[in-house]
């Protein structure tokens, strides 16, 4: 009988399937899915923000060493390409159960 | 249409974008791989950013068509990125090009804009960390006159 981290990996393994992303980590691919997308184009003093904020998700047993906030990642491959080549800053990592990791990010602009 | 007066500040930033860019071509400049910017802007930022912002100017005396530009210059580095010392150096170089002995010269000589400055004074520095980013500013004031 499986336990409940192995369902639960074998749900993200399904998430993955249908919502597909790869993204790169330090030089490393992971698999993992991307969601609650927020696109914003603020003018501040300075210019226009173009800020992207969204969530990743990925599988805990994929990393050696987890992200830590403050980190890059980019967005290699996505089932929304024009997102391609996105890359993010992660701004927090949350760990909602054994099997997932998630992580808030903001695009960077350069 | 824009004459000297209705966008003195408009001009003035222009001439510290400029004076700015002109920096970072200097041969081991640090502020050559940052983005410049005035501080109205519709460019898009990026990470590592100097803006040029006159948040306001006085006719001083008034009705003499000598204007007093409060400026501030400021330097976004973000901090996971580039290490403090980085940071520290570009605020240093930013502030050197504001504080040279050169610095009313170099505003009048620049073709970007016509105008004329008669002292550049009351400078003041501060410094911050906000949402991840170093941030350096050098502030002060620009007197000075055009006639276009």
């Amino acid at each position: 009988m499986a336990t409940i981290a192995q369902q639960l990996a074998s749900d993200l393994d399904a998430l993955f399937e249908d919502f597909s992303c790869t993204f790169s980590h330090n030089s490393t691919s992971y698999t993992g899915t991307l969601s609650a997308l927020t696109k914003k184009r603020n003018l501040e003093e300075g210019g226009f923000f173009p800020e992207f904020d969204a969530t990743i998700d990925l599988k805990v047993s994929d990393f050696s060493s987890a992200p830590v906030a403050g980190q890059k990642i980019t967005l290699t491959t996505c089932f929304d390409t024009k997102l391609n080549g996105t890359i993010f800053r992660i701004d927090s990592v949350e760990h909602p159960d054994g099997a997932a990791i998630r992580l808030a990010v903001t695009s960077l602009t350069q | 249409m824009p004459t000297f007066y209705n966008d003195v500040d408009g001009k003035l930033e222009a001439v510290i974008e400029n004076l700015l860019t002109t920096q970072a071509a200097t041969t081991g400049s640090n502020i050559a791989s940052t983005t410049i910017h005035t501080g109205l802007s519709t460019a898009d930022v990026t990470e590592n950013l100097i803006f040029a912002l006159v948040e306001g100017a006085e006719e001083s005396p008034a009705g003499t068509g000598n204007w007093m530009c409060s400026t501030t210059v400021a330097i976004y580095t973000q901090a996971e990125t580039n290490t403090l010392a980085t940071h520290r150096a570009r605020v240093a170089e930013v502030r050197d090009v504001f504080m040279s002995d050169c610095i009313v010269a170099s505003i009048t000589d620049d073709s970007t804009e016509t105008l004329t400055c008669l002292a550049v004074q009351n400078y003041s520095f501060a410094q911050r960390v906000e949402d991840g980013y170093f941030i350096g500013e050098i502030s002060f004031d620009v007197v000075c006159y055009g006639s276009e």
